[in-house]
């Protein structure tokens, strides 16, 4: 059986894309250097911070919650609490609050649950019904992240927030990249740096996400060592819908074949994202209705709940 | 030799196999390495670990869905 790269004892996991394999104390010792790595070079956060993680009860916000807990005990000047969307998909996040609670608990991490229901009146499985009941052309995920994004940044700012840290990982990241490119939405591209937020507008809280750096399968495999993986695996049954999925499947299967793709793609991002400062500078106002910034007059927030007639403009 | 296997989540099964690594076993399944991680006895295990007769794997699904 493979060995580890630094100690030799018996390697729980190989890191194709770099020829290098780890035991379980020092594949936990690697993932805590690079994500230190991450935080450092891309300058995630100050001495002093209010971090708000944005919490979904998945293996990733799980494993960002429990890292940057770690994390904090080492620097005084760090204030960590979680911040949970309730978007209300039943069969689902039910269950993922229940192991969010659990973790929190245990660590012992101050959190805010919100709701779409609360926020809007409907939960999203009422606003997908909706949509199609009017006809609309919208997938669930467009609903739920438009929503999502606006909530996070919202509340996180109430809370007296000072960072938000999202879970993202550099599938989610390379995905997303792609699935622009596909779509020819080449402007969106500068929005997935490490941080975003900070300079375009006074009402976005900073936001950085923690895990640029790591594969999804590096934090699958942090969550599985730290206890913290959700007790019942349930998937979105809005997953397979959307056009990520097929992304997702294309880039596994480029990344078995030829081991350091998703890494490539992150560099070529990158640099693109560098290019490309400077060459879109819209600057976004603020929604004439909620106040929130908008591109436009209005907010897509405020745009969405009048197309599903839960908002007069 | 004969293996207990299942994805978490879903119900134990028995296969018949000749694969002698766990990588083996996934490509029997079609299961892709880059989506499971393999866990053998509650822990995790590199794709080429050696099965033994009676090895239970769980295969920990990477993708959250959501």
């Amino acid at each position: 059986m493979a060995e580890c790269s630094v100690c030799g004892r018996e390697a729980i996991y190989c890191a194709r894309y770099e020829g290098r394999c780890y035991c379980e104390e020092h594949f936990l010792r690697w993932f805590d250097s690079r994500v230190r790595k991450t935080i450092r070079k891309f300058r995630f956060f100050g001495k002093r911070e209010h971090i708000v993680v944005a919490v979904s009860g998945g293996k990733d916000s799980l494993s960002a919650l429990h890292y940057l807990h770690n994390l904090s005990k080492k620097v005084p000047g760090w204030k960590l609490t979680a911040l949970l969307v309730d978007e209300g998909i039943s069969g689902y996040r039910d269950i993922a609050i229940r192991d969010f609670l659990r973790v929190a608990e245990e660590l012992g991490v101050e959190y805010r649950i919100i709701s779409f229901r609360e926020e809007l009146g409907h939960s999203l499985d009422e606003l997908v019904r909706i949509g199609e009941e009017r006809g609309l052309s919208y997938r669930p995920c467009t609903y739920c992240g438009v929503v999502r994004r606006y909530l996070l940044n919202r509340t996180a700012k109430e809370m007296g927030g000072t960072v938000l840290v999202t879970a993202h990982n550099l599938d989610d990241v390379v995905q997303t990249f792609l699935l622009d490119l596909t779509r020819g939405e080449v402007k969106k591209i500068p929005r997935l740096g490490p941080v975003t937020g900070v300079r375009s507008h006074e009402g976005f809280i900073k936001r950085v996400k923690l895990f640029y750096e790591v594969p999804e399968k590096e934090v699958t495999i942090y969550a599985l060592l730290n206890d913290i993986y959700p007790r019942t695996y349930v998937e979105c049954p809005y997953a397979r819908l959307s056009p990520r999925w097929k992304i997702r499947e294309f880039l596994n299967g480029m990344e078995e074949m030829y081991p350091g793709t998703k890494y490539a793609l992150l560099r070529s991002l990158l640099r693109l994202v560098e290019d490309l400062k400077g060459v879109y500078t819209e600057k976004p106002g603020m929604c004439r209705v909620c106040g929130e910034p908008a591109s436009g007059e209005v907010c897509r927030v405020c745009e969405l709940k009048a197309e599903l007639g839960i908002l007069k403009l | 030799m004969r293996v207990r296997w299942r994805t978490l989540g879903g119900e134990w099964r028995e296969v018949d196999t000749s694969a002698g690594t766990v990588l083996e076993l996934m490509k029997e399944l079609g299961l892709s390495p880059e989506e499971y991680i393999p866990s053998v006895g509650g822990k995790v295990v590199p794709p080429d670990y050696v099965l033994s007769e009676g090895d239970e794997v769980t295969f920990v699904p990477v993708v959250s869905g959501g």
